[in-house]
C-alpha cells in the first residue's frame, strides 16, 4: 500500500578496501514514492541501490525488502520483484529488443512467452519504439537503448525499479527522451529509487530526495524543502553545480 | 605409375583411410567440445579444490605430446580397440585446450551482462545458457577453429596404434608402389583442403556473428 515501507537500510556499512562507501547507513524508501538519491561521485550512491538487489553485499547491517531480509537465501525472490536499469544499459547484444524484454519473465518468472511478448510490445509502443522490437542493440542510439532497458525492467512487472544513473552515459539530446519515459512512470505512482545528478529532473519529478556524502545520508527531504533549505553548504554547492538553469540555481539561497 | 596398382586403386585406398579421419574428427569435436564446455564453465566459477584438480588435468594435457598419450593409452592401459583409443585420446587431449579457450571466452563477457541477468532473477543455469554461452562464440571462434585444425592434423598420428587412416593406407601404398612423393603429396592435399576449408569456415562464422552482435561496422 502507498506509504508503506518498501526498503529499509538498518546500520549498513560497506567498504571496498580502504574506501568506505556506506558508513552505518540507515534509510527507508516508501511504496509509491520516487526517491532520488544524489551526491558527488564516489559518495556510495550506486553501491546503495546495488545492495538492494544483492549485486553488492553489505559488510555490516541489514537491508529489508517488505520485511524480507536481503540475503543469499532470498535474493532470487527479491530480484523477481525489484527491477534494475543500469547506467550502461547492459542489453544483451545477441538478442533482439523483444527477446531482451521477454527473457526475464519467461526464464525467471516462468510466464508464458506469448503473453509476455504481447505485454512487451505494448510497453515498446508506450516508449515510442514499436518499430524497433526486432532490432539488435547495436542498431540503436544510446537513448533508445536505455528506453529498451526500461521496457526490459517493466516487463518483469516489478514492485520497485532501481535506476543507477540512467542518463549519465547519454548525450544531452538523448537524456530528454529517457527522462520523459521516467516522468511517465512517476505519474503512474510507481515505486522507484533513482540515482542521478540530473537535479532539474529531481526537482520536477521526485517525491523525496536524499543527499549522500562519504557513505552517509546527509539529508532527506521533499524536493521543495530540499531546494529551499539544503541545510548544508556542501549540498548548496552541489546544487549550484548541477542545476542547469539559472532560475533554478538562483533559488538555492545562501543562509 | 608402373606398378600393379592403378591410380584409381590408389585413390580408393586413400579414400578408405580418409573415411576413418572423417569418422574420428566429428566424434573428437563433439566430445572435446562437451568436455571443454563443462571444464571451462566449472573453471570460470572458481570453485577452490575443483579448480585445482582441473588445472592439473589441463597442465598434463598441454604438457604431453598426443603421440605419447596415444601409445600410453593403447599399450599401458591396454585399450585394445585402436579406433576407440584414438577418439578417446584426441578428445581428452583437446578437451584440455578447449577448457582454457572456453574459460577465457566466459571471463571476457562484460560484468554488466552478468549483473543484468542476475537482476532479472535468472538462475545460474539460465544466465549461462541464455546470456553467457551465446555470446562467447564470437570471441572464441578463431581459437576454436585453430584448435580443430590441429585436431585434424593430429589424426595423422592414429596410424601408430594401427587405425587404418589415410596415413596408414599411404604407408602401405608407398611400400607397394615405391612412389612416396606422389602418395604423400595426395595425403598432404587431403589435409590441406580440410584445414583450409576450416579456416575459411571460421572466418565466415566470425564475420556472421560479429555482424549480429556489433554490426558490420563493428559499432558496439
Amino acid at each position: 500500500m502507498k506509504g508503506d515501507v518498501l526498503v529499509s537500510f538498518d546500520g549498513v556499512s560497506k567498504s571496498f578496501g580502504e574506501h568506505v562507501v556506506m558508513d552505518d547507513l540507515s534509510i527507508k524508501f516508501l511504496e509509491g514514492e520516487t526517491h532520488i538519491v544524489c551526491g558527488r561521485s564516489g559518495a556510495g550512491k550506486s553501491t546503495l541501490v546495488r545492495c538492494i538487489n544483492y549485486l553488492e553485499r553489505p559488510d555490516k547491517g541489514k537491508i529489508y525488502y517488505r520485511g524480507l531480509e536481503v540475503n543469499k537465501k532470498n535474493v532470487r525472490e527479491i530480484r523477481t520483484k525489484v527491477a534494475m536499469v543500469f547506467q550502461e544499459f547492459d542489453l544483451f547484444p545477441h538478442m533482439t529488443l523483444l527477446e531482451n524484454a521477454v527473457l526475464g519473465p519467461v526464464y525467471s518468472l516462468g510466464q508464458q512467452r506469448n503473453r509476455v511478448e504481447e505485454q512487451a510490445k505494448g510497453l515498446f509502443e508506450r516508449v515510442g519504439m514499436k518499430d524497433k522490437i526486432n532490432s539488435y542493440p547495436y542498431q540503436l542510439s544510446g537513448g533508445q537503448k536505455q528506453r529498451a532497458a526500461i521496457v526490459r525492467a517493466l516487463n518483469m512487472n516489478p514492485d520497485l525499479i532501481l535506476f543507477d544513473e540512467p542518463t549519465s552515459a547519454l548525450d544531452p539530446e538523448m537524456t530528454g527522451e529517457v527522462t520523459e519515459v521516467i516522468k511517465a512512470l512517476v505519474e503512474e505512482g510507481r515505486s522507484m529509487i533513482i540515482i542521478t545528478h540530473a537535479m532539474n529532473f529531481a526537482l520536477e519529478s521526485s517525491n523525496m530526495i536524499s543527499f549522500m556524502e562519504a557513505g552517509k545520508i546527509l539529508l532527506t527531504k521533499t524536493p521543495d524543502e530540499f531546494f529551499r533549505n539544503p541545510e548544508y553548504d556542501t549540498i548548496r554547492l552541489f546544487l549550484r553545480q548541477t542545476l542547469d538553469t539559472k532560475s533554478n540555481a538562483e533559488e538555492v539561497k545562501d543562509e | 605409375m608402373e606398378t600393379a596398382i592403378s591410380f584409381g586403386e590408389v585413390l580408393i585406398s586413400l579414400g578408405r583411410g580418409a573415411l576413418q579421419t572423417f569418422r574420428i574428427v566429428p566424434l573428437c569435436v563433439l566430445f572435446s567440445l562437451a568436455g571443454g564446455m563443462v571444464l571451462g564453465i566449472v573453471q570460470s566459477r572458481k570453485i577452490p579444490v575443483i579448480r585445482e584438480i582441473i588445472n592439473v588435468y589441463i597442465v598434463i594435457m598441454r604438457g604431453l605430446p598426443p603421440l605419447l598419450l596415444m601409445m600410453f593409452f593403447f599399450f599401458a592401459f591396454k585399450l585394445s580397440i585402436a579406433f576407440v583409443t584414438a577418439v578417446l585420446v584426441l578428445s581428452l587431449y583437446h578437451t584440455g585446450y578447449l577448457a582454457e579457450i572456453i574459460r577465457g571466452g566466459i571471463e571476457a563477457i562484460p560484468k554488466g551482462q552478468l549483473e543484468a541477468a542476475e537482476s532479472l532473477g535468472l538462475s545460474s543455469y539460465s544466465t549461462m545458457t541464455k546470456v553467457v554461452i551465446p555470446q562467447i562464440w564470437y570471441q572464441i571462434i578463431p581459437s576454436l577453429a585453430g584448435e580443430y585444425i590441429v585436431l585434424v592434423k593430429d589424426t595423422a598420428l592414429v596410424s601408430v596404434i594401427g587405425v587404418g587412416d589415410i596415413m596408414q593406407e599411404g604407408t602401405e601404398l608407398m611400400q607397394l608402389t615405391y612412389k612416396p612423393f606422389e602418395i604423400y603429396f595426395l595425403i598432404g592435399a587431403f589435409f590441406f583442403v580440410i584445414c583450409f576449408s576450416l579456416q575459411q569456415l571460421s572466418g565466415w562464422a566470425e564475420k556472421a556473428l560479429r555482424s549480429k552482435l556489433v554490426g558490420s561496422e563493428g559499432r558496439a
